[in-house]
């Protein structure tokens, strides 16, 4: 069990460092916090007093080290401040977008991996096979592309030209009708920005499946169901268990990648996740909204990655006793 | 199995394609004279016999802003890609060769791989300002760590080769230790490491300036993509076309090509980095190893 609590020690030093960095990072850059909205908001017209007091209210008059305390104790109590620009919480603005993004990286996620699972299996059952390289180099090819390209061709081939799907926001202003009239329009606006992922997700998936798979296809132990006459679903049934480690790490190691991906895309499809909240602070130079957005989405990332390698510490015996 | 002959052919036509991409943006200043900034015509302007590629929202000749906008991209990749090959290098040589810096200098590669690159550089540029120097310098100091781990493993491997042992029992001193022997070790791999990079930093590029934080005073293939996606009709006429495709496509060739070209050799022997000392890395080396090209190329930046 110690490496479990090593584990769980790596990870709380992580999560303090990210607290202490987010808000170290700012202040220790030329430029300050503020600098940046004053001017991009022509905020620096206004008399030097009324400057002084909107510092004051961010706390930036105080010593780093009470900036620091009041920080943390305000973060204890789930306050990330206020906007600069709308004036609400900033832990209300995340939350309202949260579920969008969660939703989409979820779902993006689980169906790349199904689909990556699926294909790598498909090719790691024919070894040597010119079907399966061709369909390899073409996932590989598939995978070198920005997201944004992918997002743009989905955006021009199923938006414009065949006017299937919309080309941005997340659901039809005033849309009205039941639950199930939402949801359906939900998930309509949501199919090319999730397009979009699975298809920047997929073939790193496949690789690694089929990677992960491949060597264990002739393994004895698979030779031996073979011979027993298994069925060949019982006989993938072991050999998944192979790749279920690798698969997990790979998701794991993919998030903090995934990050860029999934801004670049809520982007392009103006879709009201947590990208977009970033972008449109981006644009106001609302900055306690960027470090909000940067705290809170460098804090999921770490804890998603945490439970994916508490998950593969569980169900795989090799990354229990390493070599 | 890719052969010799192929990878080849493959590297050739990658590093022919990219040849032509910086010629092309070499010659902007014939091909599109003038100054890009300059505005020439009405805005949003289809293309014509003046402005081969129209003209952006404010008047901006395109094919201009798309010319001189590779060679800042390019510049970009480039310098941030060679001033994080160099930290990557000496921070992994460092914590192997220097024992004091060792625990700092894993402390520091594993914190900044906690925290997603694009958000700290989010975070940087909003602070500083937008500008081109300060992209690359941010780019640099987010895109060195994940290598350094590598380095330092291969360099663990390194020290303790014959030669090295032979070297210090000579009373060879630590840097001409570091230079002689260890740096030869590790050179293919810096070189691997420089051109995914490259790669790594124009993506960030363009990611940044779809975002908005494009270098206001210098066009680059990431602002002019971040300038097209602001115009709200993008898509309902065809701007796109001359607009936002050209950009996006000259990223994504530059970017293929580089991955490309990246040798097969050097990432294998990525892959083949036998254990570390910690137990934690070990297991990252072996889930390495069953990753292949692409995969590594993504999180290894």
């Amino acid at each position: 069990m110690t490496g479990l609590r090593a584990h769980l020690a790596r990870y709380l030093v992580l999560l303090a460092v990210v607290v202490v960095v987010t808000f170290f990072l700012p202040r220790l850059l030329p430029g300050s916090p503020l600098s940046g909205a004053i001017a991009g908001s022509g905020l620096a017209a206004l008399p030097s007093a009324t400057l002084d007091r909107l510092r004051e209210g961010y706390d930036l008059n105080r010593p780093m080290r009470e900036q620091f305390v009041r920080y943390l104790r305000r973060l204890g109590q789930g306050d990330l401040g206020r906007s600069i620009s709308t004036h609400r919480p900033v832990s209300v603005l995340i939350a309202e977008r949260l579920p969008w993004t969660a939703g989409l990286v979820g779902f993006a996620i689980a169906a790349a991996a199904l689909a990556g699972l699926a294909m790598g299996t498909w090719s790691a059952m024919r070894p040597g096979s010119r079907t399966a390289q061709a369909a390899g180099m073409l996932v590989i090819g598939l995978g070198a592309l920005p997201e944004f390209l992918i997002a743009m061709g989905c955006i021009i081939v199923f938006g414009v030209r065949w006017r299937l799907f919309p080309t941005g926001g997340g659901m039809t202003p005033f849309g009205g009708g039941g639950a199930a009239r939402w949801l359906a329009d939900v998930a309509w606006h949501a199919a090319l920005p999730a397009v979009t992922l699975v298809a920047a997700l997929v073939p790193v998936f496949v690789l690694v499946s089929r990677n992960a798979l491949a060597p264990v296809m002739d393994a004895p132990f698979l030779v031996v169901a073979r011979a027993k006459g298994l069925r060949t679903r019982r006989i993938l049934w072991h050999a998944w268990r192979n790749a279920m480690s690798p698969v997990l790490t790979l998701t794991g190691l993919r998030l903090a990648a995934l990050v860029t991906g999934v801004v670049v895309v809520e982007r392009v499809f103006a879709y009201p996740g947590i990208g977009m909240l970033l972008f449109e602070a981006v644009a106001r130079r609302d900055y306690p909204v960027i470090q909000g957005v940067v705290l809170v989405s460098s804090i999921a990332v770490l804890t998603v990655v945490f439970f994916l390698e508490m998950l593969a510490y569980a169900l795989d015996p090799r990354v229990r006793e390493p070599g | 199995m890719r052969t010799s002959v192929r990878a080849g052919g493959r590297v050739v036509a990658a590093a022919g394609v990219l040849a032509c991409i910086v010629v092309a943006t070499l010659a902007a200043s014939i091909l599109a004279p003038g100054d890009p900034r300059a505005i020439t015509g009405l805005p949003v302007h289809s293309p014509d016999a003046a402005h081969p590629l129209g003209t952006n929202e404010v008047g901006q000749d395109l094919l201009a802003v798309w010319l001189h906008g590779g060679r800042i991209s390019l510049l970009v990749g480039f310098l941030a890609a060679l001033l994080s090959t160099a930290t990557s290098g000496a921070v992994g040589m460092l914590s192997v060769t220097w024992r004091p810096a060792r625990v700092p200098l894993l402390a520091l590669t594993e914190v900044f791989l906690a925290i997603p690159g694009l958000l700290i550089l989010v975070l940087i540029l909003v602070i500083t300002g937008p500008g081109t120097g300060r992209l690359i310098l941010a780019l640099a100091l987010v895109g060195w760590p994940a290598f350094a781990r590598i380095i330092r493993a291969q360099t663990l491997i390194a020290v303790r080769r014959d030669h090295v042992q032979a070297a210090r029992a000579l009373g060879a001193t630590d840097v001409r230790i570091a230079w002689t022997c260890l740096l030869p070790e590790i050179a293919p791999l810096l070189f691997t490491k420089f051109l995914l990079t490259v790669r790594w930093a124009m993506l960030m590029e363009a990611a940044l300036g779809l975002m908005g934080l494009g270098d206001p005073s210098r066009p680059s293939w990431g602002s002019m993509l971040g300038g097209a996606f602001s115009y709200p009709l993008l898509f309902l006429g065809d701007a796109w076309r001359w607009w936002a495709l050209p950009p996006a496509l000259a990223i994504a060739v530059t970017t293929v090509a580089l991955s490309a070209l990246t040798p097969g050799r050097a990432t294998r022997a990525m892959a083949d980095t036998p254990a570390m000392s910690e137990k934690r890395e070990q297991r990252r080396q072996t889930v390495r190893a069953r990753l292949p090209f692409a995969v590594r190329d993504e999180y290894s930046r």
